[in-house]
């Protein structure tokens, strides 16, 4: 079976003052989005706007890293090897905010145990990480959902 | 019903295209203003006789590229009464707005495409392109800041196909029967960039790219232009071609708009919206359509738009076409087999054009002037282009003067 890697990281990342705390948040191992501080809605990507209410008071909450797999998509380093690795860039729900979804990449898996819906966890990455990276959660994480 | 106090009050009375090339050589510019000249002959009107004019074009700082400034410098048209830049479907319905409210009599749109350095291998490799690319990242995808960004504009539709290929228990076939239909056309067309048919094991076959969409889910970019006259219907009478009325037209839009992460429920998504506006200002309805131009910049965009317009139930439309299919031609015929499907090949065959070729496969067709490839049927044309994230058009086009 193919080899899933994570993305390969950027020389240098564009960061904006709109997502400085999600990438923070990244490099201390958790993960952060952004929710108004007026009426407490999450939302994703960043924005300056509160959609709900317009304001532009907003906060960073670290959340738990759980989540859950929305969809996905494979995607090889090399499209001329059809045998060789591949990314997954996928859309996860975060458990405390599961209308939201965060761009994310997927990694430490097999492609095999990948599918819609899985329960995910965030995993804590290096300095200089390019993306949310998560992997399964194992089924005892799961909860009550 | 809404108010539609533009139905059949203003007409496309030109229309122009360049060949389609995976390499010109040409400037967006040149490749415009070769369409614009033929589309200005072909109404018969000079340019002293334009007095709008609407040109593509991403970029705000239109002087450069092929945006209204350009196009009409080149053309050396000295006043226009209104301008603007659009892209996609929605540059043609800003020309007809802006015709029916007096802002302009006779609107020149003009659209320029080009095969961009993200678009394939050998354009990547193209020291032309590479350095043309720096001057053009002025919107769109590819900011760097991945918290906001896919990789490339793909991936996200991609991921969308294994979301409705999850949430309706379905296969790929509406996709790949899609991408045959378009590319039985283009086979037909002597100016598609791809003639060569294929089957629905070919499509399966070909090379995956975003898992699962795979590269005939994909349209062909090129270096092409189209570009149209548009007037009002009563202006159209003195003028020598045919008129094609517009008789509808929609713009669709939702709040989460060019983020692409912000999916939406798939029958919630832009074209769903854009369709809704469509039929809520329409005399016409579904059936009436002759004609139907489901934009295929990706598979999955057209089987949005066919869903979207009603043809079928979400999540259904690979059964619809199998009931659909016509074996002999390869064909999708929809209505009971009144309706064809992106006859010319679309972006799929015939060539990327951001769908102005769609519309100007339309206005050709509802002139009767298609020749071989006259389809039997063509009064009514429904042209939807777009994405199902962002500015998608739904235009409803009828042949003839509608009085
Ligand atoms: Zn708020």
């Amino acid at each position: 079976m193919r080899d899933v890697v994570p993305f390969s990281p950027p020389a240098e990342v564009d960061f904006d003052a709109g997502t400085r705390p999600y990438w923070e948040a990244l490099r201390e191992g958790a993960l952060s989005i952004q929710r108004c501080a007026h009426c407490h809605a999450f939302r994703t990507p960043p924005s300056r706007y509160c959609p709900h209410c317009r304001s532009t008071e907003d906060e960073w909450p670290r959340l738990s890293g759980r989540a859950r797999l929305y969809t996905y998509t494979i995607v090889a380093l090399d499209r001329r090897d059809a045998e060789g690795p591949v990314y997954v860039a996928g859309l996860a729900c975060p458990e405390e905010a599961p209308d939201t979804k965060v761009f994310c990449n997927i990694v430490d898996c097999t492609l095999d145990q990948i599918v819609i819906d899985m329960p995910l966890e965030l995993v804590a990455t290096e300095a200089g990480t390019d993306a949310a990276r998560f992997r399964p959660a194992p089924a005892t994480a799961q909860g009550g959902r | 019903m809404a108010r539609n106090p533009l139905k059949d009050q203003v007409a496309v009375v030109g229309v122009g295209s360049t060949a389609y090339g995976r390499d010109q050589q040409r400037s967006l510019l040149s490749l415009g203003v070769e369409a614009a000249l033929k589309a200005m002959a072909d109404a018969g009107i000079d340019r002293r006789g334009i007095d709008g004019i609407c040109g593509s074009g991403m970029s705000p700082l239109a002087v450069g590229n092929a945006g209204f400034l350009s196009v009409q410098g080149a053309l050396g048209i000295e006043k226009v009464t209104w301008g603007k830049n659009g892209w996609l479907g929605s540059a043609f319905v800003f020309a007809v707005e802006a015709v029916f409210s007096g802002l302009c009599d006779t609107c020149l749109v003009v659209q320029s495409y080009r095969r961009e350095v993200n678009m394939s291998r050998s354009a990547a490799r193209d020291p032309f392109r590479l350095r043309a690319s720096r001057f053009g990242e002025t919107g769109g995808m590819g900011g760097r800041d991945f918290a906001r960004r896919w990789l490339h504009s793909g991936e996200p539709y991609a991921a969308w196909m294994k979301r409705y290929m999850h949430d309706y228990g379905v296969g790929k076939d509406a996709f790949g029967l899609m991408a045959v239909n378009n590319r039985s056309h283009g086979a037909r067309n002597p100016d598609a960039v791809i003639q060569r048919a294929i089957t629905l094991d070919d499509y399966h076959a070909s090379r995956m790219v975003w898992e699962p969409m795979q590269m005939l889910d994909m349209d062909i970019p090129v270096d092409g232009a189209e570009a149209f006259v548009i007037t009002t219907a009563e202006r159209a009478r003195d003028l020598r071609q045919k008129p094609v009325t517009v008789h509808a037209m929609s713009l669709g839009g939702t709040r989460v708009g060019e983020f692409y992460e912000n999916t939406l429920p798939w029958t919630e998504n832009a074209f769903w919206v854009a369709m809704e506006g469509l039929w809520a200002r329409s005399d016409l309805t579904r059936t009436d359509v002759d004609l139907f131009y489901p934009y295929d910049g990706y598979t999955i965009d057209a089987v949005a738009v066919v869903e979207a317009a009603g043809f079928c139930k979400p999540g259904e439309a690979g059964d619809y076409f199998r009931d659909c299919w016509d074996r002999r031609e390869n064909i999708l015929r929809l209505n009971g087999g009144r309706t064809l499907v992106t006859t010319g090949g679309g972006g799929l065959a015939h060539g990327r054009s951001g769908g102005s070729n769609l519309y100007a496969e339309a206005v050709r067709q509802l002139r009767g002037s298609q020749g071989e490839r006259q389809a039997r049927h063509a009064d009514s044309a429904l042209i939807t282009i777009g994405s199902m994230y962002h500015d998608p058009s739904a235009v409803l086009l009828r042949a003839g003067e509608r009085r």
